[in-house]
């Protein structure tokens, strides 16, 4: 398939994506201010989202990781590596939107005494380190190979960064959404999973999108001759 | 900073982001095209 014939599922994917973003957005905006942190209690619908999808994309990593050491198959390498660019990227947001709402209610921007925003950052700064080891790795087999072990391993940060609020009583909060029961409006919640399944939805669409840039530019690279062939056996002096 | 202005700026910097990713896997899904 080239990359320009996005199959039908895949543009209806997008278009759902886009309605549920949107509506996802206005809802968000338009819920009831907090009773104590007022207006800036609408980072939520987009932190919350953010850091939910670092967890999913970097469990899919692992997963993806997994799976290559069992099948060695690069369509699992390609879902690691895929998940793990996007798993960036929103553990970016997370911090950057959880920076923005700390600054007004925490008076600090970060603080690394804070045992979620340590983890967090760690995490991001791990994943980073993940996607250069790819990038800096000599063929796609050992960057599969490294990739692997180390998506696996540092999958670990993902419940020590969801429990870490439990763990250590720093300056995060807290779940608001726990087991038995929330601390919020069901106007808030309603709006906090109407974004959610927006996220999740942007996750699946960007997944697609980026394992289908893997799979053409993997198959670019696989037709080019290879350097120094020429060298190694020049045409008509192999008998000689 | 007003408030309203804080909670734009984390709009702006998360949509910002998630449009400027989704702009760049387009572009690199063309340039895939135009070399096939």
């Amino acid at each position: 398939m080239k990359p320009d014939h996005v199959p039908m599922k895949l543009k209806l994917l997008y278009a759902v994506t886009a309605l549920v973003v949107i509506s996802g957005a206005v809802l968000a905006v338009s819920t009831p201010p907090e009773a104590v942190q007022r207006t800036y209690a609408r980072i939520l619908h987009l932190h919350v989202p953010s850091a939910w999808l670092a967890f999913l994309a970097f469990g899919v990593t692992a997963l993806g990781s997994v799976m290559w050491r069992l099948r060695r198959r690069f369509v699992w390498d390609r879902l690691a590596a895929s998940s793990a660019e996007i798993g960036v990227l929103f553990t970016g947001l997370a911090i950057a939107t959880g920076a923005i709402w700390g600054r007004p209610v925490w008076g600090v921007f970060f603080d690394w005494g804070d045992a979620r925003m340590a983890s967090t950052a760690v995490m991001f700064l791990v994943y980073l380190g993940y996607l250069a080891l790819r990038r800096y790795s000599p063929s796609p087999e050992v960057a599969a190979d490294r990739a692997s072990i180390l998506g696996i391993v540092a999958v670990i940060q993902v419940p020590l960064v969801y429990f870490s609020v439990n763990l250590f009583r720093t300056l995060h909060q807290t779940q608001s959404i726990r087991p038995d029961g929330s601390t919020m409006d069901p106007s808030m919640v309603a709006a906090l999973l109407v974004n959610l399944a927006a996220f999740t939805l942007l996750y699946v669409s960007f997944l697609a999108a980026r394992m289908i840039i893997a799979r053409e530019e993997a198959r670019l690279v696989a037709a080019l001759p290879v350097a120094g062939a020429a060298v190694i056996s020049p045409p008509g002096l192999s008998d000689a | 900073m007003p408030e309203t202005a804080v909670v734009g700026l984390s709009y702006a910097v998360t949509y910002g982001l998630i449009l400027w990713y989704g702009a760049r896997l387009y572009r690199r899904m063309r340039r895939l095209r135009d070399r096939s």
